[in-house]
C-alpha cells in the first residue's frame, strides 16, 4: 500500500511539527478505522448475525468511530475504483474485483462518505449491513446508493454520481420556446381526460355537467379543512403504521384473488397464481400459517364457487398440488422445526387444506421432525387427509426410523378401517415394542373379526406391556368369541407368575366380556393353594376376584360370596374387597 | 450547551416523523409546541418583509412573547431544538401534524439555513430584546457554519443574556441546501426524465423487455429528495399537462402529488420512492387498451368505457409480470388496481369481497382524479376552476374519496393551487406561484402579475399578497376570482417551468 498522506498537510507557520504531527495521527487514526471497518464486513460474511464475535467487532469499530469523531468531528472517506483516501491520501486498496470493497462502492456510483460526530450504532450497524446486503441484490433491481438513501440514517450522508443522469438529458426543454416545440396540442383523448364512474350503467359519468352545476354555486372551502381532527390524526397515523408493517405487502393477495374471479386470459391467470404462490411461500416463511390458511381457503372457495373454465379448474388444482410437493413439505418441515411460537392449530388447518398428495411429503416431515408437539399435529393432519387412503402410508412402512414406523401405525390404525390391517399386521413384526404397541392399538380401533384375530395372535407378544394391551383390546373387540385365546393364557402353568400388570390384564379382559364361561378358571386362580400355604399372591387373588366381580353374574357373585367366608385370609380378604367394589 | 434530545433515535424514528400524536395526555410541547413555532416563524418571515418600527412587528414580538412566557412559567425554560425537521422541546420530541407539515418544514429548513439548530429561552427577555433576536436572525447569511457564534456574540454585546442558539447537530451539505434557484432546474431536470422513464418503460413494456429498476428508482429518489426540499418546484411543474403524450405527463403528475401528499401523512422516504412509482405507473394497464380506443379524440361508447375499464386489472397484471421491480409489486399493484376503485368500493373493478382500500391506492386515487380534473378537454364546455375541482372532492369526500386524505390534499394544494390564474382586486391578472405554509393566509399566496404585451402575456414581478399597506395596515392587493386560463390562451405551465 502506497502511503502519501504527508502530500497535503497544510503546516502553520507558527509551529509546523505540531500540526504535521497532529494530520499524522488523524490520517493514522483513520487509517485504523479503515482496517476495523474491513475487519467487520469480512467478519459479516463469516459469522451469523447473531455470533458473539460479530457482535465484538461491530462494536470495536462503533467505539472507534465514535472515539475518532469525538476529536475531528466527521470522518470523510474519498471512494477511488480501487482505493480509499482520506483527504486525497491512500488509505486502504484493493483490486480484487470479486471481494474488493472499495470496488463495490465505486462500481455504484459512491464516490464520497461522511461519517459525523453523534452516530449512532444502529446506524453503524445498519451501514455494515447495507455493504453485506448490496452483494445479494439482483444489479437490476438495487445498489448501494439506493439502499443508503432509503436508510434515511442522520449521521452518514454521501456523495454519488448517477450513472443515468445524463440519460434523456436531451429531453428536457432549456427555454419556453424548446418547451413549447414539444407541447401536444392533439385534443386530449377522452380515455386520458379521467374517468369518474357513478353508476353501473357502463357508460361516461357527465363530470361537465356537474361540475357546471357547481360553478353557479359559490363554493366555499372553510379553514377547518386545513386541519385534522385528533381521531383523524390518529386514524391516519394507524394507517401510516401500517403501511410501514412489513407484513402489508401481503394484502396484495386480495387484489390477485380478485383478479382470479375477473381475468379470462390464461397468461395473466397463471401470472396471478404464480405471484399468490410467492406471497403464500413468504406467509409460511415468516410463520404466518392462519394468513396462509385463509389465502388457501380462498383459493379453494373460488373453486368450489366461481364459474371457471376447465383450464382455470386445472391451473387452481395444480397450484394446490404444487403447494404440496416434496419441495415445498421439505420447506414446512424446516419452519417447523425452526419456529418453536407456532400456533399449530393454525398450522394444521393450512395443511388440512392441501391436496392429499402432499401426504407423502408430510410423512417425510414427519420422520425428521423433532419436535414432539408439531409431529402429534402432523400425525392429526395425515389422519384426517388420508382418511380411507392407506396406500398414501404403506411405502413408508419399511422406513428404519421406528419412531416413524410407530406414528404410521397409529395413523394407519385411524384411518383405513379393515383395509389397513394387512399393513398395520407387518408391523406387529417389527422389533421395536413401541410400534408393536400402536400396531396392537390399531387393531382395537379398527375393531371386526379380521382384528380380533391379529389381536389374538398378539397375546404372544414377547413384550408382556403389548400382550396385556392386546389382551384388553382383544376382549372389547371380540366379545365373548375372543374368551377362549384369554383363557387358554391366563389358564397357563405361568399364568399367575407373569407380571402382576398382565395378569391383572387377563383377568379383567376375561372378566369384562361378562360371561360365566371364565367362572371356573377365575375361581380357580382365587382358590389356587401352594404347597406350605403360600398359593397365588394376593394381587393375584384380588385380580381374579374382580373379574368375577366384572363377569357381574349371579354365578360370579355365589363364588364371591362364598370366598368371603373363607378360611383363607388372603381369598377372603380378596373377595370381599372385589363384592364392596361391586356394591355387595 | 443542551444535552440531547431523550428520544431513542432507532431507526424507527425516520418513520416517526408524520402525524404522531401523544397516547393519552397531550404534552406541554403537542399542546403549545406548534403555537409557539408559528409565532416565531411569522416573526422571522416579518423581519425580512418590514422595519423594526412596523406595527405587524410590534404585534407578531407580542404574539410570540406570550406564548414563550406561558412556556417559560410552566417549564422554567424553553430550548427549541430542530435535527432533521425533528422538533424537540425541552429535549422531548413534538410530533408533526399531517395539517402542520408545511409551515414546519419550512420553519426548519429557514433555520438550518441560517445553521442554527437550536434556541434557547431562560428567561423573558422582553420585547426589545426579542425583537433584536429576530432581526438578527433574519440578517444572517445563509449557509455560514459560523453564524450560531455570531448570534451568541451579537446577543452578548446587547446584554441579552436570556437567549442563547446552538449549531445544528448534523449540518447538511451544501448540495442538500441548495439555492431554489437551483432547486428549480434540479426539479425541472427530473421531472422532465420522469416523462421520458414513463416512454421508456411502457415502450419496454410493449416490447417485454426488461425494466430498469435501479434507473427508475434513482429517478424518483431524486423526485423525493425535490419535493422534501422544496415541493412548491415540483407542484408547480405539475400543472405541465400537455407536454409529449398527455397519459405519461399525466403520470408524471400523479407520482408528484402522491409523494408531496404521502409527505404529509408521514411516510418514510423510502415508501414515499415507492408511492412514487407506484403513481408513475399507476395507468400502465393502458398499454393493454387498444390503440384506437386510447388515442379517441370523439366520445367514447359505452362498450369503450368497459374496455378502458380494464385497465386497473391489466395495469396489476403488467406489474405482476415485471420481475425486476421485487419488493415493490405489491404496493405497485395497489397503486394500480385501486385507483378506480373509491373509497366506498363503488368504482371499478366491481370486487367479489369487500376489504379496505391501501392507502397506496386511496392516495393515488385522489392524485389521479386532480390532476385528470385540471386538465382542459376538448369536450370540456366550462372552466374547469380548481376551487371548483377542490370542492366537489370534499363533497365527495367519504364516499368517493378518503376524507381525512382529501383535507390533507387540500391543505398541500391551497385553496389556490400553483398555477391558478388569478384576478387582483387591483384589476391585475397573476399566477399563483407559491401557496403560504400559513393556513391562516391561505388565501394570500405568492403571484406573479402577468402583462400583456406583443400579442401575448408576459411574466412580470412577483408580489407577495400578505403584504400591507404601510400607512392603513390593510393588505395591497386580493384576489377577486379565479380565472380559466384557457379563455385566455395560456398555458400555465410556460410560466412555471
Amino acid at each position: 500500500m502506497n502511503s502519501v498522506h504527508e502530500k497535503n498537510i497544510p503546516v502553520s507557520s507558527q509551529n509546523p511539527g505540531s500540526e504535521i504531527r497532529a494530520v499524522d495521527e488523524e490520517f493514522q487514526q483513520g487509517k485504523d478505522l479503515v482496517s476495523a471497518f474491513i475487519k467487520t464486513i469480512k467478519a459479516f460474511r463469516l459469522y451469523p448475525a447473531d455470533n458473539p464475535t460479530l457482535k465484538g467487532i461491530q462494536e470495536q469499530l462503533f467505539t472507534r468511530m465514535q472515539l475518532f469523531l469525538k476529536i475531528y468531528n466527521s470522518f470523510t472517506l474519498e471512494i477511488g475504483e480501487y482505493q480509499f483516501s482520506f483527504r486525497g491520501n491512500l488509505l486502504y486498496e484493493d483490486r480484487d474485483l470479486n471481494g474488493s470493497l472499495p470496488f463495490l462502492f465505486f462500481k455504484d456510483g459512491l464516490r464520497e462518505l461522511r461519517f459525523t460526530e453523534g452516530i449512532e450504532e444502529w446506524e453503524m450497524k445498519e451501514f455494515n449491513e447495507i455493504v453485506i446486503q448490496r452483494n445479494n441484490v439482483n444489479e437490476f433491481e438495487d445498489d448501494l446508493i439506493t439502499l443508503i438513501w432509503e436508510k434515511d440514517f442522520i449521521h452518514i450522508s454521501h456523495v454519488a454520481i448517477d450513472p443515468f443522469t445524463e440519460e434523456g438529458l436531451g429531453l428536457i426543454p432549456a427555454t419556453v420556446e424548446q418547451f413549447r416545440k414539444n407541447v401536444n396540442t392533439d385534443p386530449i383523448p377522452e380515455s386520458a381526460g379521467g374517468d369518474f364512474q357513478e353508476d353501473d350503467d357502463g357508460g361516461e359519468y357527465d363530470f361537465d355537467q356537474v361540475i357546471f352545476e357547481k360553478a353557479k354555486e359559490s363554493v366555499s372551502i372553510g379553514a377547518a379543512v386545513y386541519f385534522l381532527t385528533p381521531a383523524e390524526m390518529e386514524s391516519l397515523r394507524k394507517e401510516v403504521e401500517g403501511e410501514l408493517h412489513p407484513n402489508c405487502v401481503f394484502q396484495v393477495v386480495d387484489i390477485i384473488l380478485e383478479i382470479m374471479g375477473l381475468e379470462r386470459d390464461v397468461e395473466p391467470y397463471q401470472d396471478a397464481l404464480r405471484v399468490l404462490q410467492k406471497l403464500l411461500e413468504a406467509q409460511l416463511e415468516t410463520g404466518e400459517f392462519g394468513k396462509a390458511r385463509d389465502l388457501l381457503n380462498r383459493v379453494h372457495i373460488i373453486l368450489k364457487t366461481y364459474q371457471l373454465a376447465d383450464w382455470q379448474v386445472e391451473a387452481i388444482r395444480h397450484f394446490v398440488e404444487i403447494l404440496g410437493d416434496a419441495e415445498h413439505t421439505r420447506r414446512l418441515g424446516s419452519i417447523l422445526e425452526k419456529e418453536t411460537e407456532l400456533r399449530l392449530e393454525d398450522v394444521s388447518a393450512y395443511l388440512l387444506l392441501l391436496d392429499p398428495k402432499a401426504i407423502p411429503g408430510l410423512i417425510k416431515v414427519l420422520g425428521d421432525l423433532g419436535n414432539s408437539k408439531g409431529r402429534r399435529m402432523l400425525c392429526d393432519v395425515i389422519c384426517e387427509s388420508a382418511k380411507g387412503k392407506p396406500e398414501w402410508i404403506i411405502p413408508f412402512l419399511d422406513d428404519p426410523r421406528w419412531y416413524l414406523v410407530r406414528n404410521l401405525a397409529y395413523i394407519l390404525g385411524r384411518i383405513g378401517g379393515e383395509s389397513s390391517l394387512p399393513h398395520l399386521q407387518k408391523t406387529c413384526t417389527h422389533p421395536e415394542p413401541r410400534v408393536r404397541r400402536e400396531a396392537v392399538q390399531g387393531f382395537g380401533f379398527i375393531g371386526g373379526p379380521h382384528a380380533a384375530t391379529l389381536l389374538a395372535q398378539s397375546l404372544k407378544d414377547p413384550d408382556f406391556r403389548i400382550r396385556s394391551l392386546a389382551a384388553i383390546n382383544l376382549a372389547r373387540v371380540g366379545k365373548k368369541g375372543s374368551l377362549p385365546a384369554l383363557l387358554e393364557v391366563i389358564q397357563a402353568k405361568d399364568f399367575t407368575k407373569r407380571d402382576p400388570s398382565e395378569v391383572k390384564a387377563f383377568l379383567d379382559a376375561a372378566g369384562s366380556i361378562g360371561s360365566n364361561d371364565a367362572l371356573r378358571p377365575l375361581q380357580k386362580i382365587l382358590e389356587q393353594r401352594g404347597w406350605f400355604g403360600g398359593g397365588v399372591r394376593d394381587e393375584v387373588r384380588l385380580a381374579a376376584a374382580n373379574s368375577l366381580a366384572l363377569i357381574g353374574s349371579p354365578e360370579a357373585k355365589a363364588v364371591l360370596e362364598a370366598g368371603t367366608h373363607s378360611r383363607d385370609e388372603s381369598i377372603r380378604g380378596a373377595c370381599l374387597e372385589a363384592s364392596r367394589r361391586l356394591g355387595t | 450547551m443542551i444535552p440531547g434530545p431523550q428520544e431513542d433515535r432507532n431507526p424507527n424514528l425516520s418513520e416517526a416523523k408524520g402525524p404522531l400524536l401523544p397516547s393519552s395526555q397531550e404534552s406541554l410541547p403537542a399542546k403549545l409546541g406548534f403555537e409557539l413555532i408559528i409565532r416565531f416563524y411569522r416573526l422571522l418571515k416579518a423581519a425580512t418583509l418590514y422595519d423594526r418600527n412596523n406595527i405587524h412587528i410590534k404585534r407578531m414580538t407580542l404574539d410570540f412573547q406570550q406564548i414563550l412566557n406561558d412556556f417559560l412559567r410552566a417549564e422554567g425554560r424553553l430550548s427549541l431544538k430542530v435535527i432533521r425537521d425533528r422538533f424537540f422541546f425541552n429535549n422531548i420530541f413534538m410530533p408533526m401534524k399531517a395539517d402542520q407539515y408545511s409551515i414546519l418544514k419550512n420553519f426548519s429548513q429557514e433555520l438550518a439555513k441560517k445553521g442554527i439548530g437550536e434556541v434557547e429561552f431562560n428567561a423573558d427577555a422582553g420585547e426589545e430584546a426579542l425583537k433584536d433576536f429576530a432581526f438578527l436572525l433574519a440578517s444572517l447569511e445563509e449557509k455560514n457554519e459560523s453564524n450560531y457564534l455570531l448570534v451568541n456574540k451579537q446577543l452578548e454585546a446587547r446584554g441579552i443574556a436570556q437567549i442563547l442558539v446552538g449549531k445544528p447537530e448534523v449540518f447538511l451539505a451544501q448540495e442538500e441546501l441548495p439555492d431554489s434557484e437551483d432547486q428549480k432546474r434540479q426539479a425541472r431536470k427530473t421531472y422532465f426524465r420522469s416523462i421520458h422513464l414513463v416512454r421508456e418503460v411502457v415502450e419496454g413494456v410493449k416490447q417485454q423487455k426488461m425494466v430498469n429498476v435501479r434507473k427508475a428508482k434513482h429517478l424518483m429518489e431524486n423526485t423525493v429528495n425535490s419535493i422534501m426540499q422544496d415541493e412548491s418546484a415540483m407542484l408547480g411543474l405539475a400543472n405541465i399537462k400537455n407536454y409529449d403524450e398527455y397519459t405519461f405527463n399525466h403520470c408524471v403528475n400523479v407520482a408528484i402529488y402522491a409523494i408531496a401528499i404521502g409527505q404529509r401523512v408521514g411516510l418514510p422516504r423510502k415508501l414515499l420512492s415507492q408511492l412514487g412509482l407506484a403513481g408513475l405507473f399507476h395507468d400502465i394497464g393502458k398499454t393493454k387498451i387498444p390503440v384506437e380506443i386510447l388515442n379517441k379524440p370523439e366520445k367514447l361508447t359505452p362498450e369503450d368505457w368497459i374496455v378502458v375499464r380494464r385497465h386497473p386489472v391489466f395495469g396489476a397484471e403488467t406489474i405482476m409480470r415485471i420481475k425486476e421491480w421485487g419488493e415493490l409489486s405489491a404496493r405497485m399493484i395497489h397503486g394500480a388496481f385501486d385507483h378506480h376503485l373509491k373509497f366506498d368500493l363503488s368504482g371499478y373493478p366491481k370486487l367479489s369481497r369487500k376489504r379496505n382500500l391501501s392507502l397506496f391506492g386511496k392516495i393515488i386515487a385522489l392524485a389521479d382524479f386532480y390532476d385528470a380534473m385540471v386538465r382542459p378537454r376538448v369536450y370540456r364546455k366550462f372552466p374547469y376552476v380548481s376551487e371548483k375541482i377542490l370542492g366537489f372532492m370534499l363533497e365527495h369526500a367519504g364516499k368517493d374519496f378518503d376524507p381525512i386524505l382529501v383535507k390533507v390534499f387540500i391543505n398541500m394544494v391551497g385553496v389556490f393551487p400553483l398555477g391558478t390564474l388569478v384576478l387582483l382586486n387591483t384589476n391585475e391578472m397573476g399566477i399563483v406561484m407559491k401557496t403560504q405554509e400559513d393556513p391562516d393566509f391561505g388565501e394570500r399566496p405568492v403571484v406573479c402579475l402577468l402583462s400583456y404585451s406583443e400579442g401575448e402575456y408576459r411574466k412580470g414581478k412577483e408580489i407577495d399578497l400578505k403584504e400591507t399597506d404601510e400607512s392603513t395596515g390593510n393588505f395591497q392587493r386580493s384576489i377577486v376570482k379565479t380565472l380559466d386560463p384557457n379563455e385566455y390562451n395560456l398555458n400555465i405551465a410556460e410560466f412555471l417551468i
